[in-house]
């Protein structure tokens, strides 16, 4: 819709009201030709190759069966084909784009291509040196603090891609409006550890770097399956469970979680496995203490400036002291105002795992330097 | 001689606040974190777009106007809901929220926002704009609820102070649903809530201005029309009764209007704080009226400009985002009520 008599006539004069809805969801019909290339993990995305031509399609966290995006990835050294024009196209390789998230510039970096970040968000949080770099040069800024889009910085950048992070409530309606083509990145639904890592082949294709992309991620895989083909044999598996109250709340992994299946790659027992929850949930402290009493270990991620120790955390809650996993000092801890745990591991489940099996079977990986985890001491 | 004058004032008061009014609205289009030029900016309400980069023009036309027409029509809407709800209870503290219609609009926010995660990882709504649409649906639907209880309960209870308490029981027991709501909640689905809580006028998208402007104009509307009766009831219900008015008809009127611009600002912009309650006050004091009939017109306009005001507070081009518009509206809110007060005991004890 355009307004070419300016805008005050809709003030005063528009009654009509149109809803403009792009209908997100086509039907993948495999002709001849085509070829459907399926990841090997991620479950979130799916290409649909034939010749030069991708269709990259973003699927619902949501809505089984429906999609977020489908986008036409074309070469922009070829002219377009006629067929292609009423499609959604993006011309590829992307020249600039606004990554939202570490995990969507995590993987750039990786593939050589800082040059084409534009925009990132929540930079005060951001521990990457490229990136603070960047942003002190002022190569690329921040568009996004807390949650809230600064639209007219990004709507400036005039950026060919934003990647973002859908969630079911449409605070994107903002970024819709903005015309600027976007692509949902929904890769924090992938419970499954090497399903995250995989988004890198999406980025692979944006930028025109397929080979790298899969090279990068199946050595990650290789060492990922090899670690956790160490833990098949292991005669005894630890029982752990994770995290700690917050603000009266304590969210724990879902038993179909990131986080539950590493704990089952590195051997370990969740206590909550057989929860269905994707995400974290909360729950009562009490049915926790109930559950986790004599767990063997206790893993908790937090950022903190000085050393974390137990009595730290017995200053939290009293009722801390009841875990057999507090009194033995068997907690796992990752300080993720130390380490880049929130930005970097999910491009390294590998890592992140090879630091729970040292620690829970010490003798599969002797000579482990840790990466994220260490025992609280 | 004296009313002359007093006209004279009210006169060049109301010229002067229309036309501060139109100066906020114009420095609202101008104004923001990225610099655009006051000829970029008059290029496109004009509809020329010569020389104009498309990026500016996106960023007048989908962001700035919009929100710039959001602000000044829930801030007016607000102000005179707000106006009506302290005649129609007599008292200096009602405001739009004060009956739980507010209270109603988080309660369906939360049902739908939550809900969301909690059915199975199944979305309602799929997602993004026409979710959006959702949460404005979702948000007048539970204000209207609301309001509808209060009438019913109205016309049960006798008298105004008793409607009040229910009101105020009303919004503490939608509060706590919604609460429970949140306890049983993901952490990403409650932080969603919390943005939505924050208030803002750039929900609004160009295309639902039409729609917005509509529908707080008939509040507004009805609320001009409303002058004389509500002049009436400022005597207490008992004059106004005798004085050939049908109080209980005329309440329940007041009470739907209000409610419903409180319902349809807040499905558009959030709960907005303090604009209701403050902005009839200064109209008040500015005025020194307490006729409808120059008091309506004041608080549409006053409230349309203080909220503005808010807004371009809230992104001044020193700041790189945005603050959070409630918190502007209070902190600019509250101060304005107190040093009301003040001024009124001053006012009381000298003559005294």
């Amino acid at each position: 819709m355009t307004y070419k008599n300016g805008l005050l006539p809709i003030l005063f004069l528009s009654i009509f009201f149109s809803f403009s809805c792009k209908s997100s969801f086509q039907e993948n019909k495999i002709s001849a030709g085509e070829e459907l290339k399926l990841p090997d993990y991620a479950i979130g995305f799916s290409v649909l190759c034939k010749g030069n031509l991708r269709q990259l399609s973003i699927h619902s966290p949501w809505n089984n069966g429906s999609n977020l995006n489908v986008y036409y990835l074309w070469p922009d050294s070829l002219p377009i084909p006629d067929s292609l024009r009423l499609e959604t196209v993006i011309l590829t390789p992307v020249r600039n784009i606004v990554a939202l998230s570490a995990t969507q510039w995590g993987p750039l970096l990786k593939l050589g291509m800082d040059s084409i970040i534009k925009g990132v968000s929540e930079s005060r949080f951001i521990q990457n040196e490229t990136i603070k770099n960047m942003l002190k040069s002022g190569a690329l800024i921040d568009v996004a603090a807390d949650g809230v889009y600064k639209m007219e910085q990004l709507v400036k950048l005039e950026p060919d891609l934003v990647l973002y992070s859908p969630d079911p409530m449409g605070i994107s309606s903002s970024l819709q409006r903005s015309g600027i083509k976007l692509l949902a990145w929904p890769d924090y639904f992938e419970t499954n550890p090497l399903g995250r890592a995989e988004w890198i082949k999406v980025l692979g294709l944006l930028v025109q770097k397929e080979v790298k992309a899969n090279q990068i991620f199946d050595s990650i895989a290789l060492s990922y399956n090899h670690l956790k083909a160490l833990t098949k044999t292991v005669a005894e598996k630890p029982q752990i469970f994770a995290d700690k109250a917050f603000a009266g709340q304590w969210y724990v992994p879902g038993g179909k979680s990131y986080m539950a299946e590493i704990f089952k790659d590195a051997g370990a027992n969740y206590v909550f496995s057989d929860n269905n929850e994707h995400a974290s949930f909360p729950l009562d402290i009490e049915t926790i203490l109930a559950k986790s009493k004599n767990a063997d270990y206790w893993r908790i991620a937090q950022a903190t400036d000085f050393e974390y120790s137990y009595e730290d955390l017995a200053r939290e809650n009293e009722l801390y002291r009841a875990f057999e996993a507090f009194k033995n000092k068997r907690i796992i801890f990752c300080n993720t105002a130390k380490t880049a745990y929130f930005e970097q591991s999910p491009m390294e489940p590998h890592l992140l795992l090879a630091d729970f099996i040292a620690i829970l079977h010490p003798e599969l990986l002797p000579d482990h330097i840790p990466v994220y985890h260490t025992i609280l001491r | 001689m004296e009313v002359q004058k007093k006209f004279r004032r009210s006169f060049i008061l109301m010229f002067s606040s229309v036309f501060l009014l139109l100066i906020l609205f114009l420095l609202n289009l101008l104004w923001g974190s990225v610099s655009i030029s006051f000829n970029d900016v008059f290029a496109v309400m004009t509809g020329s777009y010569e020389g104009v980069s498309s990026a500016n023009i996106i960023i007048i036309e989908q962001f700035r106007f919009p929100q710039a027409v959001t602000a000044t029509f829930a801030g007016a809407g607000l102000a005179v809901a707000g106006l009506l709800m302290q005649t129609l209870f007599r008292n200096p503290l009602a405001d739009p929220s004060i009956l739980g219609i507010s209270a109603g609009a988080s309660l369906g926010v939360a049902l739908l926002l939550l809900s969301t995660g909690m059915v199975s990882g199944q979305a309602l709504i799929s997602f993004g704009w026409i979710s959006h649409v959702g949460i404005i649906l979702a948000s007048f639907a539970g204000a209207m609820l609301v309001l509808v209880l209060i009438t019913i309960l109205s016309k049960r209870l006798m008298n105004m102070v008793s409607l009040l308490i229910a009101g105020i029981m009303i919004a503490y027991v939608a509060g706590a649903i919604v609460g429970i709501i949140k306890y049983f909640s993901h952490k990403e689905d409650l932080h969603a809530f919390v943005i939505w809580g924050l208030g803002s006028f750039s929900n609004v998208g160009l295309s639902q201005i039409p729609f917005f402007i509509i529908a707080v104009s008939l509040g507004l509307i009805a609320s001009v029309l409303l002058m004389k009766p509500l002049n009436l009831m400022l005597l207490g219900e008992k004059y106004a009764r005798n004085l050939g008015l049908n109080v209980k008809h005329y309440q329940t009127i007041l009470l739907l209007v209000a409610g419903f611009l409180t319902a349809v600002i807040t499905a558009y912009a959030g709960p907005i704080a303090f604009i209701g309650l403050a902005v009839p006050h200064l109209a008040r004091n500015l005025f020194r009226s307490s006729d409808h009939k120059l008091l309506i017109p004041s608080t549409i306009i006053i409230g349309a400009a203080l909220t503005l005001f808010c807004n371009l507070i809230a992104r001044l081009p020193g700041f790189e985002g945005s603050l959070p518009v409630n918190s502007i509206t209070s902190l600019i809110g509250a101060p304005v009520v107190v040093w009301i007060i003040i001024k009124r005991q001053q006012l009381y004890s000298r003559s005294a």
